[in-house]
């Protein structure tokens, strides 16, 4: 069915019943997507009817919950474009998912080994990398960053040495928005023996995933920027480097065999789940993922694509004093819009937007300081869109700023 | 009541800011930094024993941040330390406390009233207090 914008708005309650709180222009869907009604009824109807722990019992609960876990492995495979469920490791989050990467893959980096970020990066990309760096004696290099906010894969091909283990960056900024030229990165990271690991946290949001198109060898992204819950996200690993790698966490659910002296592991994709996985949010999240894969999203695309270019546009028209981060209206950019304003700071301009518009914005670092450090600004405002998003969103966020622009300027 | 976060009292005293200067005989100095946001002050006292002569300051921060550092440069001289941390326990009580009165706030923060709505906010307002007495505490 061809997507209507007029309706996307009524699957979601918190949309329909936010005129009680005032009304609400939701604009911070970078930070976290709502969830549909249908993807919350998933998930109760999981906890209501087959609430029990996975993999260990061999009552009727138990075995209805691991089938659920594991039909909702399968499902996200569809969305991934990939075929082996094992590929596919459930963890708490992006965050989770670099992390478990970093404490599993990075254990087998030696000394003076290096990885390549960006500077452009969630510190959620940064963190991890930098802890590895302190235990591991390893090197953290960064790729800089173009004028128009896109990684400069330009340098890469410099910057990637025979000592670069693993290239790991953003496949979609969520401050400038860019979209990473993944294929490229991954021929220039693969021809030095390095590999690929992209943070899908921005990117998966936009429709199903190519993933062997990409040519990466990691890929992790998060549910609740898929509209789906909170607390579970996936790392995908091609199965022969998972299969090389060690767990990062131990553990019930990821072991063969316990010895007081060796214990050995499963295969993954649960070697990398110790302990009790996130059941439930793993079934929500599959249910969003099949929702999201069932919609018409060359129209959702095109619909939250023209939002953003009226955004971009409206706020070039206002001020000379308002800079928008990012490549140009109509490239290939992600749906969100960081902007700077002379004199003013985002915190300000978020709360007045909020406190008298209803519009709901981010507003700092966006958890990437080091690329605000890097174009010298003390932090942005960030508009991001989804498919309910309307015109109406777009002109309360624009006739909010000309408000914010009088009053505090 | 008016509880809009951004009257013209705080405006101004924000923009009072925007002309700090520092001191040459400054005794102590810090800086305290918010990370989520990115503000930070760097303040230079100048002391007479326990007391505050005079205060400088430096801010990068938002206009609640730049307001109350203006408000406490005037408010801290010839005061010691420990009324210093007393009007900072006050203010910091007067904003987590939701149903509080505007009397609750100390004498010249009152215009931060609406903000103990707001409490994403509040470590804005508190910045110049924690700078300050990071200051006379390494002092």
């Amino acid at each position: 069915m061809a997507f209507d914008p007029g309706s996307a708005a009524e699957e979601f309650s918190m949309l329909r019943s936010s005129g009680k709180e005032g009304e609400l222009h939701y604009l911070d869907n970078a930070a976290m997507a709502l969830i549909p009604d249908c993807v919350v009824m998933a998930m109760l109807e999981h906890d209501t009817r087959r609430r029990s722990n996975v993999k260990r019992g061999v009552h009727r609960l138990a075995e209805a919950a691991t089938a659920a876990f594991e039909g909702a492995r399968v499902a996200i495979t569809g969305y991934l474009g990939i075929t082996d469920p094992d590929e596919v490791v459930f963890t708490g989050g992006t965050t989770a998912g670099i992390n478990i990467l970093a404490h599993s893959l990075g254990l087998m980096f030696e000394r003076n080994d290096e990885v390549l970020i960006s500077h452009l990066e969630h510190h959620s990309n940064i963190i991890p990398w930098q802890v590895i760096q302190q235990r591991q004696g390893i090197r953290v290099r960064y790729l800089p960053v173009t004028p128009d906010g896109r990684i400069n894969l330009e340098r890469a091909e410099d910057l990637v040495k025979s000592k670069t283990r693993l290239v790991a960056v953003s496949h979609g900024s969520n401050v400038t928005g860019a979209v990473t030229d993944a294929k490229k990165l991954a021929e220039i990271a693969h021809a030095k023996g390095a590999f690929l690991m992209l943070d899908g946290a921005q990117a998966a949001a936009g429709g199903p995933l190519d993933i062997p198109a990409l040519e990466a060898d990691f890929y992790v992204f998060s549910g609740h920027k898929v509209y789906g819950p909170t607390g579970v996200g996936v790392l995908w690993g091609r199965k022969e480097l998972l299969k090389k790698i060690p767990p990062a966490l131990g553990g019930g659910e990821m072991i063969k065999d316990v010895g007081l002296e060796k214990s050995t592991f499963l295969d993954p994709p649960h070697r990398f789940e110790a302990g009790t996985p996130p059941v439930t949010q793993a079934v929500g999240m599959a249910a969003a993922l099949e929702w999201l894969s069932g919609k018409d999203l060359a129209g959702i695309h095109n619909h939250i694509k023209g939002l953003t270019q009226r955004i971009m546009k409206g706020l070039r028209s206002m001020n000379n004093g308002i800079k928008i981060l990012g490549p140009e209206e109509g490239a290939d950019r992600l749906p969100l819009v960081s902007f700077s304003v002379d004199g003013m700071h985002p915190h300000d301009i978020c709360q007045v937007l909020n406190d008298r518009h209803g519009v709901a914005l981010r507003g700092g670092f966006h958890c990437a300081q080091p690329l605000h450090d890097f174009l010298k600004l003390n932090g942005t405002t960030r508009a991001s869109l989804a498919m309910y998003n309307n015109d109406r969103d777009v002109d309360a966020f624009l006739n909010g700023m000309e408000d914010c622009l009088k009053i505090l300027g | 009541m008016n509880e809009n976060i951004y009257q013209s009292q705080i405006i101004e005293w924000a923009k009072k800011a925007d002309h700090a200067a520092g001191l040459k005989n400054a005794g102590c100095r810090a800086t305290a930094s918010n990370p989520l946001c990115g503000d930070r002050i760097s303040v230079e006292l100048e002391l007479a024993g326990n007391i505050i002569k005079s205060m400088a300051y430096q801010v990068r921060g938002c206009l609640l941040c730049k307001a109350s550092s203006s408000v406490l440069a005037e408010l801290v001289i010839g005061m010691g330390f420990d009324e210093l941390k007393e009007m900072g326990s006050a203010l910091e009580g007067a904003l987590k406390s939701s149903g509080g009165e505007q009397d609750s706030f100390p004498e010249g923060y009152r215009m931060f009233f609406p903000v103990r709505l707001h409490k994403s906010r509040h470590s804005c307002v508190m910045l110049p207090f924690e700078a300050v007495i990071q200051a006379v505490s390494d002092f």
